[in-house]
């Protein structure tokens, strides 16, 4: 098991956005998680990667405990350096892409596992390139992010997450900031990488795209998880009609 | 009194001016960051105290600051420390820039999106190496034209040392101009901060341009 959750609950400000949920991830496992706008989606997906501190629940990779709950109920997170470790084995890809403006694609890349992960600098520039050429972008290493379209940025932040060589990888939305035109290279790279059995969570509005490139969908609203399964069953026969009525949206 | 003995006395005094505003820019700028810091304090306390001191600062003029630091520890302490006219000029500049040093520097911080922070935690960056290495370099492009203003202002402001009677290039014009009833130091004083903000201006435009590879 890759990632495990469960008993996640996160309120702001009185108002209780993931209510008592649990996920697991297995080791090639492609999982979308979709949900109408405010479901908490994006909010997992955070507390997932420590972006956000979980009120309680427990939280592990790789077998190894990053949050704990206490006898009083409330989310306990392992001391500084262990957490450290334990991010290692994470990435995320953000909607707006998040790319340094001021370094190269290049430097966008190489730049944490040279003075992160403390990785040699041939090494990891030969394999940043490689990245490159997959995501058909080997020509615009020196360019900088904001020479770069939308679809091409978002493609080099799906590089600069897999320099690390985390063992899952998180999208939050990642195809949301872009014109329909631009999503399909993104949604391509992704599934390519589901090809490769990349461990993956896809936080997504593109329905066709959850359906045929998951393993596992699962919807959530108003902060609990109504209906999970395989997509064919989510999307095909949806057991729960609050399920029914989001999909009957999207087939408009 | 000729021309030539004008510019060479008044030359003396530039030098003067040159250090007021080398030595003030050294010691604000890197201060400003530290105030800019306690400004942004996860502590109510400090953040208050740091609000009332930049307060004080930009709310009182810079002339009646510089008299303060200069007799203040006369008056209060009854200290009289000898050689001390300089250092309380660099002082009291010093103190006076960095606050508004701190508040150029805060709103360049404003303007880093919370996603370049969310971005270098999730890659494994540490706090020294994520303001370092992303957060500073675009707040400094960010600031520039801000900064440009401000040591522009600056170079105007070394007059105000005159205050103390310290012999900068300023205070000894206005000496020449009353001994000899002559406009002709005010001219060469004009001529003088006009060039030396012509210079700042250059040299900044320079740096903006080195900053203009990315938006």
């Amino acid at each position: 098991m890759i990632l495990e959750m469960k008993g996640i609950r996160k309120s702001f400000g009185g108002l209780e956005v993931l209510k008592d949920i649990s996920m697991n991830v297995d080791s090639g496992e492609v999982v979308s998680v979709i949900g109408p706008s405010g479901s908490g989606k994006s909010t997992l997906l955070r507390c997932a990667t420590f972006l956000e501190k979980t009120d309680a629940g427990t939280i592990s990779y790789m077998g190894r405990s990053a949050v704990t709950t206490n006898e009083k109920g409330e989310a306990v997170y392992v001391h500084h350096a262990e957490l450290n470790e334990i991010k290692r084995y994470f990435g995320l890809v953000f909607q707006q892409f998040n790319l340094f403006p001021h370094y190269s694609v290049l430097k966008n890349i190489t730049d944490a596992p040279v003075h992160v992960q403390k990785r040699p600098k041939e090494e990891v520039h030969a394999e940043a390139m490689e990245l490159l050429r997959k995501m058909n972008l080997e020509t615009r290493a020196d360019a900088y992010p904001c020479q770069l379209s939308g679809g091409q940025q978002q493609r080099v932040a799906i590089a600069r997450a897999l320099a690390l060589k985390p063992a899952i990888l998180f999208f939050d939305e990642p195809t949301s900031a872009l014109d329909p035109e631009l999503t399909g290279e993104v949604l391509k790279v992704i599934r390519q990488l589901a090809e490769e059995k990349m461990t993956m969570v896809v936080v997504t509005h593109e329905m066709p795209f959850a359906r045929a490139v998951s393993n596992r969908v699962i919807f959530m609203d108003k902060g609990v998880i109504v209906e999970q399964g395989d997509p064919e069953e989510v999307f095909g026969n949806p057991k729960q009609e609050r399920t029914v009525q989001f999909l009957r949206n999207y087939q408009r | 009194m000729t021309l030539s003995t004008m510019l060479s006395s008044m030359g003396g005094g530039m030098l003067g001016t040159c250090g007021i505003f080398f030595l003030t820019i050294l010691f604000s700028m890197p201060l400003g960051m530290v105030i800019m810091f306690l400004r942004r304090s996860r502590f109510r306390a400090v953040q208050e105290i740091t609000k009332l001191y930049i307060a004080v600062m930009r709310g009182t003029p810079l002339m009646l600051q510089l008299l303060m630091w200069y007799f203040g520890p006369y008056y209060l302490f009854e200290m009289s420390i000898r050689g001390y006219r300089f250092p309380a000029i660099i002082i009291g500049f010093s103190m006076n820039y960095a606050a508004y040093f701190a508040e150029i520097y805060r709103g360049g911080m404003d303007t880093i999106p919370k996603g370049q922070y969310e971005a270098a935690e999730i890659l494994g960056y540490s706090k020294a190496q994520t303001f370092f290495k992303i957060i500073l370099p675009q707040v400094m492009k960010a600031i520039l034209p801000s900064v440009t203003n401000e040591i522009i202002t600056l170079v105007k402001d070394t007059s105000l040392a005159f205050t103390l009677a310290y012999n900068e290039m300023f205070s000894i014009a206005k000496q020449i101009a009353a001994s000899q009833t002559s406009f002709v130091p005010f001219i060469i004083a004009g001529v003088f901060y006009f060039i030396a903000n012509y210079a700042v201006a250059f040299v900044m435009e320079r740096i903006e341009k080195a900053f203009d590879y990315y938006k």
